[in-house]
């Protein structure tokens, strides 16, 4: 009776050693790097995947962007169909486990099949949520072979540590897809992606810059390792493109936003450095005028220079002016990325009562002041 | 008969209820918008009555059992029938929570379509531990609960930069109907805290053998504590993301939204997924083994692992129908409510009119 039991138990347990057989072998897998989104011109979508091959280099199939890597590509109507059209076609199981950006091109970030894209993509199993949102000028699968690791043989470190560093500069803004949909399913403010493009003699948008950083992707005056270029912010209303900020807007909305809190800044051909000494304090009143609320808006700064210092007053005023200029910029496209909203939604109890407030109009014509100390050290 | 001691029944009710009211608030009320922690607090309120009925009848005879003090109030049969009543709602709360550890498992196995033998694992591993006594299943709770401060230390402060306090506001969310509706589902997972009551001794015996009884005061401390960590993780997790109402939200979706937000880093995926299934675990097993208990305590001839077998079945047999989907689980749950509350209430205010009043005994 005893052995019998025994006997019993051990096949009951055996039930729970079905975990085991879920277990994933690496190469039965594709790991998705970066995924690509596109229009093309009969109005399908058009996915492209960025995959490592581990493989030694020659013997992959497809197209080769490196050596090492893949891109596969499909298109269908929509982009689930594209998607199951991509799993069909693809020999391993996709997985987005380990995705690092999503590039998306400005053709099909500017429709308004965009943020239906991005909530199939959020529904998408398996997908990890911090994977940056890019949003290239011109085709995403061009920007998608033109990426390599510059330094160093893994692209997803490479891609990572990249967008770090011009993120720590403050050139261009954390996007990362979940909080980029879950804002723009929101009625809060508006979200921003990283706006990018890859450097070509056509020039997307053939801006002669008159400093560095008001310059667009694609026009830096420059070459080096990294053939495609990120500058600026990707403005999103109701999650479609609607515009872009150069390097100078996107810098002083990371500081508005809190995620810098210094950067380089040019004053009648001098160079600064601009610090915050504490964070960027806003207050919204919305009790004044109903639909024109007032912003106080209020820069408190420290400036070093790296050669000579210029005036602080003519560094205040012009810095002054390219906060107006950014936020009558953000009021043109019709979008709030700078979290005024928030500071406005606590003076309401309830979504509804937010909601009816209308606060993307009410921002529109509302009454800014914008009060910016300078102190030299 | 084998009951928790107060101290077990402690850790094991803290552990249980608190991620099962934290999971209906979040997870399975996404109505909530951000305001889950208004919800839960509306639905520790709600619970108040019934709390008090309990204090109120532990006041009866502090050194008596549950048991026996539900006989005292209401006699034998009451008594049994209580148990009979707390005993299906407890059946029930097995099979929402093999539903959930299901939805679980298919959001981290990247699986569209699970079977629902998947429930039968953790209902397998609940009831060997069920079948071991009230001493295993409360040493479990009472070991898992020295892993949770650490935890939620690594978790919350790794979140503290990102925490946005602004995603809390408009501060009541979608409304008061709304939270109203929410704390409903949640108020049902709180009232397993009668069947914890009534599956415990009310004692605790120490190493050198001492009995030392349990200070009617304990169990609403306790229930507080609940109430107020569920709350401030609600608060917490809201701050991560701003409030949404107008996509589907399924439980995959809000697991997604709870685990891969972007703003929680890829190294915390170990601490919260082992918090998350460690804790569901244990109040799995506290469903089954309360669920088991709570029958042997309407029908004495019944042996007990029998039962926790009959009932592990049951329960799997529940959760593969559709009455343990999730909208059907919200449409239950105030009946659940009141069933696992009304016979306190109504056995406090009995026991006033039993022969003999007051000064009545067994």
């Amino acid at each position: 009776m005893r052995v019998f039991k025994t006997a019993v138990a051990l096949v009951l347990l055996s039930a729970v050693l079905s975990g085991c057989s879920m277990a994933q072998q690496v190469e039965h897998n594709a790991y998705v790097i970066t995924m690509g989104v596109d229009l093309n011109d009969s109005g399908d979508c058009v996915i492209s995947i960025q995959i490592p091959s581990i493989a030694p280099s020659g013997s992959a199939e497809g197209e080769n962007s490196s050596a090492s890597y893949v891109i596969s590509t499909a298109s269908a109507p929509t982009f689930s169909e594209a998607l199951i059209l991509l799993e069909a076609v693809t020999p391993r199981k996709l997985n987005y486990r380990q995705m690092i950006s999503l590039v998306a091109s400005q053709k099909i970030a500017s429709s308004p099949l965009f943020p239906a894209l991005m909530t199939e993509l959020m529904h998408t199993y398996g997908l990890f949520g911090s994977a940056q949102l890019i949003i290239c000028a011109g085709n995403a699968k061009d920007f998608l072979s033109t990426q390599t690791p510059e330094i160093g043989t893994r692209l997803s470190t490479s891609v990572n540590a990249m967008l770090e560093n011009y993120r720590n500069q403050g050139f261009i803004p954390e996007a990362l897809i979940s909080q980029v949909h879950y804002l723009t399913q929101s009625r809060y403010s508006d979200p921003v992606a990283i706006y990018a493009a890859t450097s070509d003699e056509r020039h997307f948008r053939n801006v002669p810059p008159d400093a560095v950083e008001d310059s667009y992707p694609g026009s830096l005056p420059s070459t080096g390792l990294a053939v495609n270029e990120y500058m600026g912010a990707a403005l999103l209303q109701n999650g479609v493109m609607v515009g872009v900020l150069n390097g100078t807007q996107t810098q002083i909305l990371n500081m508005i936003l809190g995620k810098s809190t210094d950067m380089t800044y040019f004053v009648d051909g001098y160079t600064v450095q601009l610090k915050l000494k504490k964070p960027v304090s806003n207050r919204v009143d919305l009790c004044k005028d109903i639909g024109k609320p007032e912003i106080n808006l209020n820069f408190d700064l420290a400036v070093k220079a790296l050669t000579v210092t210029p005036d602080t007053e003519t560094i205040r005023a012009r810095f002054t002016d390219d906060v107006v200029n950014l936020i009558e910029t953000c009021r043109l496209f019709k979008t709030e990325p700078f979290g005024f909203a928030f500071a406005a939604s606590r003076q309401f109890k309830t979504l509804d009562e937010w909601n009816a407030y209308q606060w993307r109009e009410s921002f529109a014509n509302a009454n800014m002041q914008i009060t910016v100390s300078i102190e030299s050290i | 008969m084998n009951l928790l001691s107060y101290r077990s029944a402690c850790a094991l009710g803290f552990v249980a209820l608190s991620v099962r009211a934290f999971e209906t608030a979040f997870i399975d009320s996404p109505e909530l918008a951000n305001a889950g922690w208004a919800g839960v607090l509306l639905a520790g309120t709600m619970y108040i009555p019934v709390l008090l009925s309990i204090y109120l009848i532990i006041h009866l005879d502090k050194e008596a059992s549950p048991q026996e003090l539900m006989t005292l109030c209401i006699g034998k049969r009451g008594m049994k029938a209580v148990a009979l009543i707390l005993s299906a709602g407890m059946l029930y709360e097995s099979a929402a929570v093999s539903r959930l550890l299901m939805a679980s498992i298919l959001y981290g196995a990247q699986e569209i379509h699970i079977t629902t033998v998947a429930t039968l694992p953790s209902l397998i591993a609940a009831a060997i531990v069920a079948c071991a006594g009230a001493g295993a299943i409360g040493g479990v709770a009472g070991m898992w609960i020295y892993f949770i401060p650490l935890l939620l230390a690594i978790i919350v402060g790794r979140h503290i930069p990102v925490y946005q306090a602004n995603y809390l506001f408009p501060i009541w969310g979608a409304g008061f109907n709304a939270i109203f509706f929410g704390s409903t589902k949640i108020l049902s997972a709180f009232t397993a805290f009668s069947a914890l009551w009534m599956i415990q001794s009310g004692k605790q015996t120490a190493a050198s053998q001492k009995v030392t009884y349990a200070s009617p005061k304990v169990f609403l401390i306790l229930f507080g504590v609940i109430v107020l960590v569920t709350a401030i993780l609600s608060a917490l997790v809201s701050m991560l993301v701003p409030q949404s109402l107008s996509v589907p939200q399924s439980r995959e979706y809000r697991l997604s939204m709870l685990l891969s937000n972007g703003l929680s880093p890829t190294f915390l995926q170990f601490p919260y997924v082992l918090l998350w299934y460690g804790s569901l675990m244990i109040a799995q097993g506290f469903a089954l083994f309360s669920a088991a208990r709570l029958l042997t305590m309407a029908f004495p001839k019944l042996r007990f692992n029998r039962t926790v077998w009959g009932c592990a079945l049951s329960a799997a047999i529940l959760a593969a129908m559709h009455i343990a989907d999730q909208n059907v689980a919200a449409r239950i749950a105030p009946y659940i409510s009141v069933m696992n509350s009304a016979p306190f209430i109504i056995a406090a205010i009995a026991v006033r009119f039993r022969k003999g009043g007051k000064h009545a005994r067994f």
